[in-house]
């Protein structure tokens, strides 16, 4: 399982997203292999159509299969169900990347740091 | 007899249950219901800026039947917004896009798109998850 998480920031303070496509960063997760990276969002001052071309991006790239996300626009949500992809909506009450990592992590005290 | 109305198609659950006023004049023992296509249409509509057509084609009803829950949506905000009611989501006759779960321990939602059994949280591993399609 390959999950993307929409931040704001290059570390795990780093805070999440409100708006998918226009992240300045995004974390990509490998659960079973236990890593996260984080990457610059290539289309973040493309100002229309820029979902569509960041889902194919994330898939084709970084085999992408799961968003994490507190929104999705409607157009990313179409692109995504389309492609199989799982889509998490997670609780307001969760504010930075590293409240993610716990939650997929509990155990994993590096890669929380 | 009243005519039996369409199933409407919803993408995504309402991430609020309910919106509660605050102030003075608030009169929160009278509710005000605002239905599942309700308020997806009202979402569809004036958030994402959809026309009429393109919201009946995500749900899956026809353009009058978008047009008359639209109306039925805007009376109600209207309603709870000037006379100070709590606006609660819920209800109505309407479908999800596919499965949706509500984990109770991490309150993530998510979906199924491959259609495997769903037994855990994808996130918390959570086990007490709720059936969103269930509820509507
Ligand atoms: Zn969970």
């Amino acid at each position: 399982m390959r999950i993307v998480v929409p931040v704001n920031g290059s570390d795990n303070n780093a805070v999440i997203s409100r708006h998918f496509a226009r992240s300045t960063h995004f974390a990509i997760i490998d659960k079973l292999a236990g890593t996260r990276e984080i990457i610059e969002n290539p289309f973040a001052s493309v100002s229309k159509g820029a979902g569509m071309k960041l889902v194919d991006f994330l898939l084709n790239k970084y085999k992408v299969n799961t968003i994490v996300a507190f929104e999705l626009g409607l157009k990313v949500q179409q692109v995504a169900s389309g492609k199989k992809m799982q889509l998490i909506i997670i609780s307001g009450k969760m504010k930075q990347l590293k409240h993610v990592l716990t939650l997929i992590f509990p155990n994993d005290e590096q890669i929380k740091k | 007899m009243p005519r039996l109305r369409q199933l409407s198609r919803i993408q995504l659950p309402p991430r609020a249950k309910s919106f509660i006023p605050v102030g003075y004049y608030r009169d929160p023992d009278y509710p005000v219901q605002l239905n599942y296509e309700e308020y997806e249409v009202f979402r569809l509509l004036d958030y994402e800026g959809l026309t009429q057509a393109e919201a009946a084609l995500i749900m899956k009803v026809s353009r009058p039947t978008i047009t008359r829950i639209y109306e039925r949506a805007r009376k109600k905000i209207a309603q709870a917004v000037t006379e100070a009611r709590q606006l609660i989501i819920e209800g109505g006759r309407a479908f999800f896009d596919g499965d949706w779960f509500l984990c109770e321990r991490c309150e993530s939602h998510f979906n199924n798109p491959l259609n495997e059994v769903v037994e855990n949280c994808p996130l918390c591993q959570g086990v007490y998850l709720q059936q969103i399609n269930d509820r509507i």
